[in-house]
């Protein structure tokens, strides 16, 4: 007398069971009711959607001979021996065990008896797209050839893994995810004829954990009942989603926002001792993020999505980001999320995420003054900064007056004056400069070249005078170095996220390939050139040319005007008001 | 006796709540046909799996608690219990044909008794269609099977794996704990925190520890950070004289890698003034670097030394892959210094 699960005992008998699939129970149920039924199906979708439970139904309705308004009886023998697995003309198999070219052969051999029992035989095929080549190729061949009164329906997570030959010998049905409202009304609807007492929070918390699967879902409010003395608590519901309590995920969340990375890190440290999985404390975030942004477009609509239990906390966070932050910090999560897959110490992942979070770059510096939240190093930081564009912007000026013959000189000299100026500076980003050298090509920095103009052409006015004088120096398939000839100007170009995407949007566009972009300082580049020549064994790769050196470029004077022109423009209010502190 | 003793009482004493929670499932007969456990190397996992095991087959239940010491309790911690089976990978992978052979196993030893129980060591290392086939079997509702799947990360299985089973966390052990526990074994604390930081299992600890290989292997790594934060290059050398010899076979190669990226969480640690850093000993150093040097680069530092063992997995070579990243960090402190 083992415990039968939920989502057993639960499994939907007719298709007005099924949850979330009223296209394709509808569709289903008027193929029967009008008796146009398809000899070979598909149904696709994710796991837990209903698949198998909807051919099992499908494989009753079409044998049922009391069929009313496309539903089964589940009271005939035929419905009820279906229903048990014991009819013989109901044939279940899984494709991943039964993946060999010997089984398939077997069904095309019995398939051409008639049904014994009922009137049509129904082989159900879970998970089809594990079959073999040879096994794929023995089932097309049964559909082509579909004997009289035998159906196949084909089960699948994986639908592209399918080929082309089979899915167009089928009738396919897509089913949807099952949204958290979908799935919170069907749990309350089973709660309450098992008479089971349940918190609304905790059903919110287990729909949203299930991730639209109504198995997930049902699975998981089994082990809550079994943990709470028959009882759907919130805290249970907590301690088996293994989601992370949510005044701790705000309060994580907030100091995120706050650019508090200490407090964040302690957060973090507070969460991660309670034994919460790192994979699923970042879904969260993301959701949270997501949700985030969409309340910004759509309040309404968030209302509706989190089943109308928006905190207070959520729309406090909201107020304290701006779209493009929350998408920045949407793309770290999910990058994080990726490299997580491999390690066993997510921990270390995570202390990472936050830091990065925490430590993103906003436009603040512009728009207000320092205020007493930040912190000295950051002030002291800032300070530098200023006094450093200043002076790169004096000598771009005395540069532009002295119009030198000799490249060398045009260039700013490495600057040991500005005190602080050390801390400031950016080095080159050569974990990214390096794979794109690996593969860098003559060809692709021609092309490179010969389209700058026209990626230029496609930036606003500001962002151009950024980019004015930066050239590609080195350009692989999927990535473009790009040398810049001031520091302050590179500076600038490192810290503008908006920029970068829109470069590589721009690249895509008129390359249809995507591109990385990373930056440089020409007065780098040769080092950073060097460097990777002298330790990547370049002798022995002929094919691959070097990196082109950067010896010509000399400025036109009348650039240079333009250039500091558009610099002071630039950078001059910006002066102006953190001078103002 | 002593050593079954131990047993029962490592998974009550490791996962006191989780046991608790097993109890009340078998006591309501809410047990289920398939639980997923997941949790850091060492956590305990087998320890509950062979308890639930023993608490259900235990023919001298004290109070709750399984003896230990009667006979199917003995036969199942001696792994010859005929109902609790355990597989563990074959080489690489658990493979199809070791569920098929366990199937036929149960079919055959059906006379025992109708409650089975299967345990899955690694069980993110099965095939796919090991999993499926497997999972489909226990689905089938013929007798009272129960089959715990071990892994260290859930995001290491199968989505369609991870949604037949019920997924259950296992909470970290109190670091405390062990270190206590291994300081008692004459371990310095130092070299304990370190251990702890790079597995919880006991057994592999002591791997660690024999012939002094923590002990080289801080000594080597200290030299090989702290050089190559400087800037230096001939860290890059310190590769070949000093790490490679520590680096024997696969498992002290991924250790070897764990512990460089623990140098690089410990800069970030200190940067943002948090109290529990890895290496203790190097504090006042660590400290001084971290502060001399901004987010931007320590997180550059992370970025390249976080995603080293995964490289390893996809089959590069050990020492180029160290070699690489040493040239990296080189770099990065290098400009520093301009
Ligand atoms: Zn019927
Ligand atoms: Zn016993």
């Amino acid at each position: 007398m083992s415990y039968q699960a939920l989502y057993r005992v639960w499994r939907p008998q007719k298709f007005d069971d099924m949850v979330g699939q009223d296209v394709v129970t509808r569709t289903l149920k008027n193929a029967l009711i009008t008796e146009q039924t398809s000899h070979a199906y598909l149904f696709t979708g994710p796991r837990g959607t209903g698949k198998t439970s909807a051919a099992k139904i499908f494989a009753k309705a079409v044998n049922c001979h009391y069929l009313k308004d496309g539903e089964p009886c589940n009271e005939c023998v035929t419905c009820k021996a279906i229903t048990e697995g014991t009819l013989n003309d109901v044939i279940e198999i899984d494709a991943a065990s039964n993946n060999g070219v010997e089984e398939i052969r077997d069904i095309r051999d019995k398939a051409k008896y008639a049904p014994t029992e009922a009137d049509y035989k129904v082989y159900i095929v879970d998970e089809v797209h594990m079959l073999s080549t040879g096994a794929f190729n023995a089932l097309l061949k049964t559909l082509e050839e579909p004997p009289a009164n035998v159906i196949f329906i084909l089960a699948t997570t994986e639908p592209q893994k399918i080929p082309l030959t089979i899915i167009s010998r089928t009738q396919r049905f897509d089913f949807k995810r099952i949204t958290p409202a979908q799935s919170y009304d069907r749990m309350v609807y089973i709660l309450d004829q098992k008479g089971i007492q349940y918190d609304q929070k905790a059903l919110a918390i287990i729909a949203k954990a299930a991730e639209g699967g109504m198995r997930d879902a049902l699975s998981i409010l089994d082990q809550v009942i079994s943990f709470g003395n028959e009882e759907v608590t919130l805290d249970n519901a907590l301690l088996v989603t293994g989601s992370v309590n949510q005044t701790l995920l705000d309060q994580y969340l907030t100091q995120i926002f706050k650019q508090e990375t200490s407090a964040a890190l302690e957060t973090l440290h507070q969460i991660l001792d309670e034994g919460k999985d790192g994979q699923r404390l970042i879904e969260d975030l993301i959701t949270v993020q997501r949700n985030l942004l969409l309340y910004q477009e759509d309040p309404q609509l968030v209302q509706e999505q989190s089943l109308n239990d928006l905190s207070e906390a959520f729309t406090e966070e909201a107020a304290m980001v701006t779209g493009v932050e929350l998408y920045q910090m949407i793309d770290t999560l999910n990058s994080i999320q990726q490299q997580m897959r491999f390690t066993t110490h997510p921990d270390v992942y995570l202390e990472v995420l936050t830091i990065k979070l925490s430590q993103r770059k906003t436009a603040k510096v512009s728009t207000e003054a320092p205020t007493g939240s930040m912190d000295n190093q950051e002030v002291e930081q800032l300070r530098s900064e200023v006094s450093q564009l200043k002076q790169a912007i004096q000598k771009l000026q005395q540069n532009v007056k002295n119009t030198p013959s000799n490249s060398q000189s045009a260039q700013p000299k490495p600057k040991k004056k500005a005190i602080g100026a050390k801390q400031v500076k950016t080095p080159a980003n050569l974990t990214k400069i390096y794979p794109i050298l690996e593969n860098a090509t003559k060809a692709s920095l021609n092309t490179m070249q010969e389209l700058w103009r026209d990626l230029m052409d496609m930036l606003s006015v500001t962002e151009r005078a950024l980019m004015h004088v930066s050239k590609p120096v080195a350009a692989s398939k999927e990535g473009v170095v790009v040398a810049f000839n001031y520091d302050f100007l590179f500076e600038k170009a490192v810290d503008n996220e908006v920029l970068r995407t829109e470069l590589q949007q721009n690249l895509a566009k008129l390359t249809g390939s995507d591109f990385k972009v990373v930056y440089v300082t020409v007065e780098e580049w040769p080092e950073v050139r060097s460097g990777f020549l002298n330790t990547h064994h370049f002798d022995k790769n002929q094919e691959k040319s070097e990196p082109e050196a950067s010896e010509q470029s000399t400025p036109k004077a009348d650039e240079d005007n333009q250039a500091v022109k558009k610099a002071v423009e630039l950078f001059g209010s910006e002066n102006v008001n953190i001078k103002n502190d | 006796m002593e050593d079954l003793k131990n047993l029962t009482n490592q998974a009550v004493e490791k996962q006191p709540e989780i046991v608790k929670r097993f109890n009340e499932m078998i006591d309501s007969q809410h047990l289920s046909h398939a639980y997923l456990l997941t949790g850091a190397g060492g956590i305990g996992k087998k320890d509950v799996a062979q308890w639930v095991a023993m608490r259900l087959f235990c023919i001298d239940l004290q109070g709750s608690m399984p003896c230990g010491e009667c006979e199917e309790c003995t036969r199942i911690i001696s792994g010859q219990h005929p109902d609790v089976v355990e597989i563990a990978p074959d080489g690489q992978s658990i493979k199809v044909e070791q569920v098929r052979f366990l199937k036929a196993e149960f079919s055959k030893s059906g006379v025992e008794g109708a409650r089975k129980v299967f345990i899955i060591e690694q069980a993110n290392k099965m095939t796919t269609s090991a999993a499926n086939s497997l999972l489909k079997f226990i689905e089938e509702p013929s007798g009272e099977v129960t089959a715990f799947l071990l892994a260290e990360n859930r995001s290491l299985m199968l989505p369609t794996i991870v949604s037949r089973t019920e997924i259950i966390e296992l909470k970290p052990l109190p670091k405390d704990r062990l270190i206590k526990e291994l300081t008692e074994q004459n371990i310095a604390e130092t070299d304990a925190r370190i251990l702890t930081r790079l597995t919880n299992d006991t057994s592999e600890i002591q791997t660690l520890v024999d012939n002094n290989w923590i002990l080289d292997a801080h000594k080597a790594l200290e030299k090989w950070f702290i050089t190559a934060t400087t800037g230096d290059i001939t860290a890059f050398v310190d590769v070949q004289t000093r790490v490679m010899a520590l680096a024997k076979d696969r498992f002290y190669q991924e250790k070897i890698l764990d512990l460089m990226m623990l140098y690089a969480m410990d800069l970030l640690e200190l940067k943002f003034d948090q109290e529990t850093i890895t290496y203790e000993a190097n504090r006042r150093q660590l400290q001084e670097l971290a502060d001399q040097t901004n987010v931007r680069q320590l997180l550059a530092v992370a970025d390249v030394l976080l995603p080293l063992k995964h490289q390893l997995s996809q089959n590069l070579n050990f020492q180029s892959v160290v070699e690489k990243a040493t040239i990296k960090i080189c770099n990065i402190f290098k400009m520093r210094g301009r």
